[in-house]
Parts: C-alpha cells; structure tokens; sequence
C-alpha cells in the first residue's frame, strides 16, 4: 500500500490533507500579496476557508532572486534575511512530502510542479511559481508537467522525504484558484 | 481495486510471479527481491508481463529465442526490462480523489524503450508508449 502524506512544515507540522489546498498570502492569512511580489506567509486552508495552520506557526519561503547569490545561485528570504538557497535545511523547507510504503521500494523520476489545476502540462494562469529541493543551488520555474522540478532518486526504503521550498507571485489581481500542484514518482 | 501483477521468465527457464516465494526477504519489494535474486544467479530476464486478478494479460515483445509466429522471430528483440508504479497525487480546491496509480513494464531497445501502462484503478485500460 502506497500513501502520500503532504505537511506544511512549521513550529509544528500542518498535515495537507485531500480537500486542503495551499495559501501563498502576504503578511497574514488571506491578505493579498502586491503583484509581482512573493509570498510573505504560508498556510493550509481548509475546504471551508479556515486557517489549519494558525498554530503551527508555519515555515515560509520567498523568492528573492534567481541568480544573486554567491556562483549564480538563487536567493531566498527563510526568515533569516537574504540567503543562498543551497543554505536552507530540511526543517527550514516549506512543504515535507513523505512517499511511505509497505515494502521496501526504491523511487526514480520524482517531480514536482504546479499547474492550472485541469490540464498537468498547463501553468497555473497568471501566477509564477519557483520551487526547489533541499539541497539545490537555484530554483525551477515549476509550471506545468513539462517544467517540473526534478526531485532526487532514493535508494531502497520503506518511508522516503522529499523537503521543497516553493514561493509564488501573482502576475494580475485576484485570487487564484486556476492553481494546483502535483507530484508523481515511479517506485518498484 | 482489482489486482495486477508482473510475471517473468528468466534466463535458465524458470519463470516467477511476482507473489511466489522464491528468495527470502520479507522486507523488500517483489521487484528488488527478483533483481536481487537475478543478480545472485547471474540471470537475465526473457520476458515480462503484467496479469490482472481477472486474467487478463499484458505482454511486453519477448526476449525468447523460440516464439511460435515469424513476426514474433524477426522483430528485434528487447535488451533488458524494467517494471514499476507510477503514482500522481494532487493538492488543488475540492479535491477529494487527489490520487493516480499506474503499473508499468517496460522493454528497453538500443535506442528507444517501449512501455506498456495499466491503469491499476481500471486495468480495462491500458497505453503503450515508445520513448
């Protein structure tokens, strides 16, 4: 038996669960973010617009530049300032996705990415996306299935992390629900 | 959910479905267990299929040195296989069914691999790729 389990990373853990869906917000829960800026918070929201997350004190990620850092890395803001993304640590990630199973299976060809929540080749309209794995030195414009982010291949196991920091920018005004992100993996 | 599951034959003849117990290793997956067991006996695999609960079977170009129609004896033939699930999940607004589940084998070529995916919601439908 094969199970995802998606949380938000924070003080404590926020489980994603079937009906949640992600908010990327400004400063607080569903305060606007200015567009063609990046996310100031993160947080799950329920399927009837509660904030899942509030006491979690939730980990935020956001983008500051593609390739300011030191050698042509990315930089991001974790709460700590201006950093190099290669600098962040697993805890520091904004989303912990855990792939378990009951045998013990190796995972190939894992992505990431997020799109229009209809059609997995197509990017989410009007928002821009960047996503990286903990341990990556720039981050991917992770918009639709052809743009995923490449996740790494792990070895044999019966419980297998994989730790991403995603930040997001409108490029219009409104809420966006034309939005969703996807992960796949093969295992054997 | 109906059941499918992936058959082998290998290399010294024997064949192996993928719940016989033929090495013991109660913790790895059926598949590592057979490369496992295929590379303590210096085996290959021939060919691969995949069976459903309802005995349906999906067969990958063989590797065999004797099929019975000469389509089958002209076609190239595979140089390895590989088999695996391919698994999507989604987090988006009122997704309940948030989750896909595919079973696949797969021959390879020199140049190319061909791939055969099943459905494992609904192994009535199935798809080849070529990549």
């Amino acid at each position: 038996m094969a199970t995802f389990t998606w949380t938000l990373q924070g003080t404590s853990p926020t489980t994603i669960d079937a009906d949640d869906i992600i908010q990327f917000a400004g400063a607080t829960f569903d305060s606007p973010i200015t567009v063609s800026s990046y996310n100031d918070s993160t947080h799950v929201e329920s399927s009837v617009g509660a904030d899942d997350s509030s006491g979690n004190t939730p980990n935020n990620v956001k983008f500051i530049s593609q390739s300011g850092g030191g050698g042509g890395d990315s930089q991001a803001d974790w709460g700590d300032g201006t950093e190099d993304i290669d600098a962040i640590t697993t805890a520091e990630a904004t989303l912990k996705i855990n792939f378990a199973h009951g045998s013990s299976v190796v995972t190939t060809d894992a992505i990431f990415y997020a799109y229009d929540g209809t059609t997995p080749a197509t990017a989410p309209t009007d928002i821009d996306v960047r996503a990286f794995e903990v341990g990556d030195t720039n981050f991917t414009e992770a918009e639709g299935s052809g743009s995923a982010l490449a996740l790494d291949d792990n070895s044999a196991g019966t419980s297998h992390d994989y730790f991403i920091g995603v930040s997001c920018s409108p490029a219009s005004v409104g809420e966006k629900t034309a939005f969703a992100f996807r992960m796949e993996l093969t295992y054997s | 959910m109906k059941s499918i599951k992936w058959q082998v034959a290998l290399s010294n003849g024997q064949q192996i479905l993928e719940d016989n117990d033929f090495k013991n290793d109660e913790t790895s997956s059926a598949w590592q267990k057979l490369l496992s067991y295929i590379s303590d006996n210096n085996l290959e695999i021939t060919s691969l299929s995949l069976l459903t609960s309802d005995n349906r079977t999906f067969n990958l170009p063989s590797g065999g040195k004797r099929p019975r129609f000469k389509a089958f004896y002209d076609v190239e033939k595979p140089v390895g296989f590989n088999f695996g699930h391919r698994i999507g999940y989604d987090v988006k607004e009122n997704s309940v069914e948030n989750e896909e589940l595919f079973i696949f084998i797969e021959a390879t070529y020199p140049n190319y691999k061909l791939q055969l995916w099943v459905d494992e919601h609904n192994p009535d439908n199935c798809w080849v790729l070529a990549q």
